[in-house]
């Protein structure tokens, strides 16, 4: 077991390379947290900054070929699943792990009803039949407020709307009881009420099943409502992690300062919001130095030379970059 | 645009799409009623052969009698009895080059689109030299190795459309692995088999459905050709492509020799294709009715 009794999940040094014609694209390199269980931990980033692939590896689902997890440890309970073999991944899949994706229109199969979907997912892992199967069903889908299940349980995809299709697939996802439930972008296809409503829903299910949450953004709001810590990944890295409170009221790497900065302010009318110069890199290009130096306002030589070290600034939260 | 007033227009009304084509529909179930009752509801033996009565007409001709409704042929074999008979040689020659090409195109097609990579290479590319070789030359070369038979004609016609199938498949496959129920069913902990044969079968089904009616009258007019050519089934079985070809010779002196055989081949093929021209209409999701479900 870990040294840590409340460890759910420790990713170490992960590393997930794309091998493509163009060069290797070092999606994930060298990426490690911690999350505990219970806990919700955010995973924050811009598009193609390695957040979904962060993701995908953990669950072990990178598309191979061209994808494959090239180095690190992936611990959860203990075990390194990256050791296990692809059946017993499987077992772990959905059982121990489960996973909450973007689109809810397309993350229903069209032609079975939720509540067949709902009973495949649970006959999977748990091996009810009959009325105890529909009848756990049914509790599940109530259990995502979905207003008279026992009717909607007859219901086709097509005649959800796109909030209530993301509330089945929640009911899907926690069905076998995980431990840990990643989320992937779940609300960006969502409109603004609706998000709420489903964060809002996301945390009820959390305290009522422990599970410990990774939770993927590109939105700060979202992160500050629903973590307790989170990391910022840059270009395949994290570069800076801590509680919520760390980050926005001290954020040190120059990239989250500059997020900070960039975010809209209810207190002060700006004309223009300000935004960062330049494009990140493009990843297959062989990076020595920190991948953020040639947008970074106070980067200096050393940083084009090797990639800083994380250092632990306050407790609990670290930083990678030559300032510190 | 095709005015509805017009008969051409009312004829088009009923086949669109929600209606049912009622038409092909009873002429579908007609001819299938014939294919099951065969020789017992035919007026005549359908080899029966009676000199006196040879290059008897139609009953509506001059010369013609009721007792041979569409006339006889050469040897004075009574063609409606024939054609009844001949039925059900052409839709068991469907049925099973359909089932042979379906389901060997379908689990390939799956397989190929869904593992990618070099089992898709290899399979497709097998599947586009098949479909590159002309169907009449396989015939004729099976017929030649084997000598024509029945089975010749199945397996030939099963070579060509499981090529047929396995395309149509693997592209439907190709976009709907991508969707992301398929990969939520991997976050589940489906297998690869579970997934092909659970989650992405069910949603090909209607495709396969339609193509199968649609192919069917392609695969009846292939058999007319094949036995017109004589890499078909053997006489004296009553076939609708041999009486055709037999025919061929009496068409400026007794037209209705090759004439009504035609006829049937046009007629089941062109139902078959209009039904399965609404059928894929009818299947296609979106035109499901909303808040019908359960």
């Amino acid at each position: 077991m870990g040294d840590n009794m409340s460890e759910l999940l420790n990713v170490k040094n992960l590393k997930t390379y794309f091998f493509t014609k163009y060069g290797t694209v070092k999606a994930v390199d060298g990426v490690s947290f911690k999350v505990d269980k219970g806990e919700t931990f955010g995973i924050v980033g811009e598009s193609g900054c390695g957040k979904s692939i962060t993701a995908l590896s953990i669950m072990r689902l990178v598309p191979d070929p061209p994808g494959r997890i090239v180095g690190g440890e992936i611990v959860l309970e203990g075990e390194d699943i990256l050791k296990i073999s692809d059946n017993e991944m499987r077992k772990v899949r959905g059982k121990k792990i489960s996973m909450i994706l973007q689109d809810p229109m397309t993350s229903l199969n069209p032609v079975f009803t939720i509540g067949i979907q709902l009973e495949e997912a649970i006959k999977i892992h748990q091996g009810l039949k009959g009325r105890s199967l529909r009848e756990r069903a049914i509790e599940l889908l109530e259990m995502v407020q979905i207003s008279s299940a026992a009717v909607r349980y007859k219901n086709w995809p097509h005649q959800l709307s796109g909030g209530m299709r993301q509330r089945v697939i929640g009911a899907i996802s926690v069905s076998s009881e995980p431990r840990l439930l990643i989320a992937d972008e779940p609300t960006t296809a969502l409109d603004a009420t609706i998000q709420v409503q489903f964060l809002r829903l996301l945390r009820e299910l959390q305290e009522k099943t422990g599970v410990g949450l990774v939770f993927i953004t590109h939105d700060f709001g979202i992160i500050a409502r629903m973590c307790q810590r989170a990391a910022v990944m840059y270009a395949g890295r994290i570069v800076e992690t801590g509680s919520v409170r760390d980050l926005f009221d001290n954020p040190s790497h120059p990239y989250t300062a500059a997020l900070m900065r960039s975010l809209p302010k209810l207190e002060e009318k700006v004309e223009r919001l300000a935004s960062i110069e330049g494009q990140p890199p493009p990843l297959n290009d062989d990076i020595q130095g920190c991948r953020f130096a040639e947008r970074c306002t106070v980067a200096e030589h050393q940083c084009r030379l090797s990639y800083p070290d994380e250092t632990e600034i306050s407790d609990g939260h670290f930083v990678s970059c030559w300032k510190f | 645009m095709i005015k509805s007033n017009s008969p051409m227009g009312f004829i088009f009304k009923i086949f669109r799409p929600g209606r049912y084509p009622v038409i092909p529909i009873t002429i579908i179930c007609i001819f299938i009623l014939l294919a099951v009752l065969g020789q017992a509801i035919a007026p005549y033996s359908a080899n029966q052969i009676d000199l006196r009565e040879r290059f008897t007409p139609p009953f509506f001709m001059e010369g013609g009698s009721m007792r041979h409704l569409l006339g006889t042929d050469a040897m004075g074999r009574d063609i409606l009895s024939r054609i009844i008979v001949g039925t059900r040689v052409s839709f068991i020659v469907a049925i099973l080059s359909l089932t042979l090409g379906g389901v060997v195109g379908t689990a390939l097609g799956i397989i190929s689109g869904f593992y990618g990579g070099t089992i898709d290479s290899i399979l497709m590319r097998t599947a586009d030299a098949t479909l590159a070789f002309p169907i009449i030359l396989l015939a004729m070369l099976l017929a030649i190795i084997i000598g024509p038979s029945l089975q010749n004609v199945v397996i030939s016609l099963g070579i060509v459309l499981w090529a047929r199938y396995a395309r149509v498949v693997r592209g439907e496959v190709l976009s709907l692995k991508e969707r992301d129920f398929v990969a939520l069913a991997r976050i589940a902990g489906a297998s690869g088999i579970r997934i092909m044969w659970k989650h992405l079968f069910p949603n090909i089904r209607s495709t396969l459905l339609v193509l199968l009616t649609l192919q069917v009258g392609w695969v009846i007019i292939v058999e007319a050709s094949l036995s017109f050519i004589g890499a078909g089934i053997p006489g004296p079985t009553p076939v609708w492509g041999s009486m055709i070809a037999k025919g061929r010779d009496y068409v400026t002196t007794a037209w209705w020799i090759p004439f009504f055989p035609g006829m049937a081949v046009a007629i089941v093929c062109l139902s078959f294709n209009m039904f399965g021209d609404w059928l894929r209409e009818a299947l296609d999701p979106r035109m499901r009715q909303v808040g019908g479900g359960g």
